[in-house]
């Protein structure tokens, strides 16, 4: 029971995690100048911005969960498991940024949600 | 005056000698097109070979305004229509590149799992995460802090990252990302070897699905909005 609410923080959060953070740097802009100043005044943008915070609120959220289920779980499992950040992150893709997503991006992903339900079923 | 885009692309800028910044961008004649590339950026009739593209007003940086091109004229999806076309890889220009490509590939697919499995280790050492009270959820978090094996696998995963985006800076994403499929497979053989972990054939045949299923999403189309763009 507690690994599937951690595989769901995992999933959910760092994949929230990704999206908050992608929304972040759309609203900051093109990174254009790799200058040191210049970088510096974009993380001052970006610290602004509260979707990088929320983001960088979610990825460690989702890092403690990953944590906490490898204190209880093997590697060999968790690992794996986490795979279906590709499914989610394809769903959230549709459903937050209006992508339009292949044929077969989605076989694929079924492939991964596939192995990832045999890698579960292998649980001892 | 015409010079190199982006080493190892199909693209000629033609410099303002005035002003330096670009006027025109040609396709090579000797262009050499990725394999994958088409499906990324479908080149408009590629077989006319050289070709100029109309000058624009460029007030930005030559870096952005290739970002331009590429966004602008190279327009993406679309399946590609030829097939045959298989124009030698840009990798294969370069005998170093193809070497050094395959070297971040490896340090990826080493250093990822590699990561995960010293945090598996490091975690088993602290124990079970306490979160019933504060006290006990602080005592848990310096443990972790604490843990030589938890910033070994933190730095192993820094390492993974810093190579990733490395190797994107001259290959493909959707070259590399398929590649690092085979961190799962990875990670099952270092959780054995390291960890003494039992796989068990139902665990393997798992995995090896999920590295078969990374593999099909990654060889999709990196960019999946449609075209918003036109010339």
């Amino acid at each position: 029971m507690s690994e599937s609410v951690l595989l769901f923080l995992i999933i959910v959060a760092g994949t929230g995690g990704e999206l908050c953070v992608t929304r972040a740097m759309k609203t900051i802009g093109e990174v254009k100048d790799f200058q040191p100043v210049a970088l510096l005044r974009f993380i001052a943008r970006a610290i602004r911005v509260g979707w990088m915070w929320l983001g960088v609120a979610l990825m460690t959220l989702a890092f403690f969960s990953l944590l906490a289920m490898l204190s209880i779980e093997n590697v060999s499992f968790v690992v794996p498991v986490t795979a279906l950040h590709y499914a989610a992150g394809t769903i959230g893709a549709v459903l937050f940024l209006k992508e339009r997503i292949t044929r077969e991006r989605w076989v694929g992903v079924l492939v991964v949600c596939i192995g990832v339900t045999i890698v579960w079923l292998s649980r001892r | 005056m015409l010079r190199p885009a982006i080493f190892g692309t199909p693209f000629l800028l033609h410099l303002n000698p005035g002003t330096g910044l670009p006027t025109h961008v040609f396709l090579r004649p000797t262009a050499v097109v990725p394999d994958r590339v088409p499906k990324i950026w479908t080149i408009r009739r590629l077989s006319k070979g050289l070709r100029a593209l109309p000058p624009h007003n460029y007030s930005r940086s030559s870096l952005t305004m290739i970002q331009k091109v590429l966004l602008v004229y190279l327009l993406p999806e679309g399946r590609r229509k030829h097939p045959q076309r298989q124009i030698i890889d840009r990798m294969k220009e370069s005998h170093g590149l193809h070497l050094k490509t395959y070297l971040f590939i490896f340090l990826i697919v080493i250093f990822a799992p590699l990561g995960n499995t010293l945090l598996g280790k490091g975690m088993k050492s602290v124990g079970q995460l306490k979160v019933f009270s504060p006290a006990a959820l602080l005592e848990t978090l310096i443990r972790i802090a604490t843990s030589g094996y938890i910033w070994l696998g933190i730095a192993s995963l820094l390492a993974f990252f810093v190579a990733y985006m490395l190797v994107l800076t001259w290959a493909d994403y959707s070259y590399v990302q398929p590649a690092s499929s085979f961190s799962y497979a990875v990670v099952a053989i270092l959780s054995y070897w390291l960890l003494g972990e039992v796989v068990t054939p139902l665990r393997w045949l798992g995995i090896l699905v999920i590295c078969v299923g990374v593999l099909i999403v990654g060889r999709t189309h990196p960019r999946t909005t449609q075209e918003s763009t036109h010339v």
